[in-house]
């Protein structure tokens, strides 16, 4: 197991190096206009060779990116140019607010999607299971940002609802800071359970047709016991990797969640980096959101390996 | 080698083989097995006809202000509303459809050229030049979906063709990861060897052998990065981000500058994000049923 850790690791920094690597061409690949916009309309400096030199783009390019790195590894991002704040803090403000919100999700998109996939293959080809089926291909159809407005709309005009939108810190009132949190994250959660649904209802099947669950069966044991001790077991290992690849679709519905619903988190302020043309805090969050998807995609893989003992020796 | 009706095998027996073109079969199966693609096709169908001929189709011009029509409820003359400025919402989403047509079928195009081009040569040619490519493919996959075409953009700057850059290059990094993997295994299959033994240089070898035989993953690749590109220029334009919006897009219509007035028109929420939703929900499914049909391998991958 050592070892697999290790070499997982050491498989990681040459992604690092290339990560870093594109991360800081960002600045070096802005055409000339977009520097001129950043002047006339965002006020970031009086003129090109001051923004140059404030972005530190007058050194070398070897230069820059070892004083850039430096800067990194010591948890310097810099100064974002339109809130004037280090960017460093504003990540370590934002983050935990970002991973509450991400994990929020994926744990409802799981409460929804295991059950309804157990159900929909051990009820196989019934009306049950076809709702559940095309209530699936829906929830990965129908755009999140729709349901967000759906959500903001129609209970307004029917009964003058409204979701809270201003955020609450979990210090303040921790259940109104859940009560928050939970209109979002049941959206994104919903968007996400439509392919973890599909794939344990399909693993379920897979399991339930192996002879040890016939023999289960034949032993006497109860259909709850069977499916829950015997089948479940073996059909959600598949199922975990998907729920980490996940990762990817949580991060990018962030940006758009976080946006609808004014969250203070990672992915807002990304977005609003790149509205101000704001192009330091774009690269230290777009370094920051690359790393923490790697780790956690280690992370994955780890769990993985532990729990399914034949991926170490693969 | 011959595609006659019938090819004389050596041993001297006769195999006869349907005389249909390939595509008239995959049609043909689409309808008789799959329900769920066909009403995808259906909607695709749709879709593409409405956006060829929206200006004929359209029952007002899209840019035209009444302001005595202002949010309109729908009715018999606006089928959808109007919306704050008094234009026709019904016109304004049939002209839509261009718009994520256009962004969809031109960024799937580059996409699925690009990762076919790139996983074909980083799978054939190998050792640290594969190395080197995957370690920059692994690095762009970090940043995920919506983040990268977002960085591409920030980076570019707007436009509509930023956008279909910006979304092509997001989607043929991942696409190359299947299409090499597709690869890998003509790779390792005797014909190549073959090829190689009877003195076929390296073009030769990659455009004869094996192009042609990652064609069906390319394919799928295709018709089920669609859905996606249109979602992803849909949520470009949702957050403002993508086309000018003075071009009439889904995601834009239901973006901030019209939120205020969704409370007094609910028709303004609603019918952008509904066919939004049904085109998406229309590819995802001929593109699945597509795959099942064309290339058995990749049944259930998602």
């Amino acid at each position: 197991m050592t070892a697999y850790v290790a070499r997982r690791l050491l498989l990681a920094i040459p992604t690092l190096m290339v990560i870093m690597l594109l991360v800081f061409s960002i600045l070096r690949l802005l055409p000339g206009d977009i520097i001129k916009l950043m002047i006339a309309e965002q006020n970031y400096a009086v003129d090109e060779a001051a923004l140059r030199k404030e972005l530190g783009l007058a050194d070398p390019a070897p230069v820059q990116f070892i004083k850039w790195i430096s800067g990194v590894v010591r948890g310097d991002f810099g100064k974002s140019l339109w809130t004037k704040q280090p960017i460093g803090e504003e990540l370590k403000r934002r983050f935990p607010v970002s991973a509450e919100f991400g994990l929020y999700s994926v744990l409802i998109g799981v409460l929804i999607a295991i059950p309804v996939g157990i159900i929909s293959a051990i009820r196989q080809d019934t009306w049950l299971d076809y709702l559940f089926r095309s209530l699936s291909i829906g929830l990965i159809s129908v755009p999140g940002f729709w349901l967000a407005t759906l959500l903001l709309v129609f209970p307004v005009i029917w009964w003058g609802w409204t979701p809270p939108l201003t955020y609450v810190g979990w210090t303040e009132n921790p259940l109104e800071h859940l009560y928050y949190f939970f209109w979002p994250a049941l959206l994104l959660g919903a968007g996400l359970s439509g392919t973890t649904m599909r794939l344990t209802r399909n693993q379920m099947l897979e399991v339930l047709r192996q002879d040890y669950i016939r023999t289960a069966a034949a032993k006497g044991l109860s259909e709850m016991r069977v499916i829950t001790r015997h089948a479940l077991r073996n059909a959600l290992i598949p199922v975990i990797t998907v729920i980490g690849l996940q990762i990817a679709a949580v991060v990018s519905g962030t940006v758009i969640f976080e946006s609808i619903f004014s969250i203070p988190g990672v992915g807002r302020f990304y977005f609003q980096a790149i509205l101000f043309r704001d192009y330091p805090s774009v690269q230290a969050t777009a370094l920051f959101i690359a790393i923490t998807v790697l780790l956690v995609n280690i992370a994955i893989d780890l769990v993985y390996a532990v729990i399914d003992p034949r991926i170490r020796f693969a | 080698m011959t595609t006659a009706t019938g090819t004389e095998l050596f041993r001297g027996g006769t195999v006869t083989t349907r005389h249909r073109p390939y595509w008239w079969d995959v049609i043909v199966r689409l309808v008789r097995h799959k329900p769920l693609g066909l009403i995808g096709a259906i909607i695709v169908l749709v879709m593409t006809i409405a956006a060829i001929f929206a200006p004929l189709l359209a029952p007002y011009d899209y840019t035209e202000i009444v302001a005595s029509e202002r949010l309109k409820p729908p009715s018999a003359t606006y089928f959808f509303g109007t919306d704050n400025a008094g234009r026709d919402m019904f016109s304004r989403i049939l002209f839509g459809a261009r718009i994520s047509l256009r962004v969809g079928l031109s960024s799937v195009l580059i996409s699925t050229t690009a990762a076919t081009l790139i996983g074909v040569v980083s799978a054939y040619f190998g050792g640290w030049f594969d190395t080197i490519l995957q370690r920059f493919v692994d690095a762009m996959q970090a940043l995920p979906g919506l983040i990268l075409v977002l960085t591409i953009m920030a980076v570019l700057g707007s436009g509509v063709n930023n956008v279909i850059l910006a979304i092509a290059i997001g989607a043929s990094v991942s696409g190359s990861r299947v299409i090499r993997g597709a690869a890998l295994s003509v790779k390792a299959q005797p014909y190549i060897e073959a090829a190689r033994t009877l003195g076929a240089g390296h073009l030769r070898i990659i455009v004869q052998h094996l192009l042609p035989n990652v064609m069906a993953p390319a394919i799928t690749l295709a018709s089920i990065g669609l859905g996606a590109a249109i979602l992803a220029e849909s949520s470009l334009s949702f957050l403002g981000l993508g086309v000018p919006p003075d071009v009439p897009t889904w995601g834009g219509m239901l973006a901030g500058s019209g939120r205020r007035w969704m409370l007094q028109a609910w028709w303004l929420a609603f019918f952008p994000g509904f066919v939004l939703s049904l085109a998406v929900f229309g590819f995802n499914m001929l593109g699945d049923a597509l795959r099942d049909l064309l290339d058995p391998r990749l049944r259930g991958a998602r």
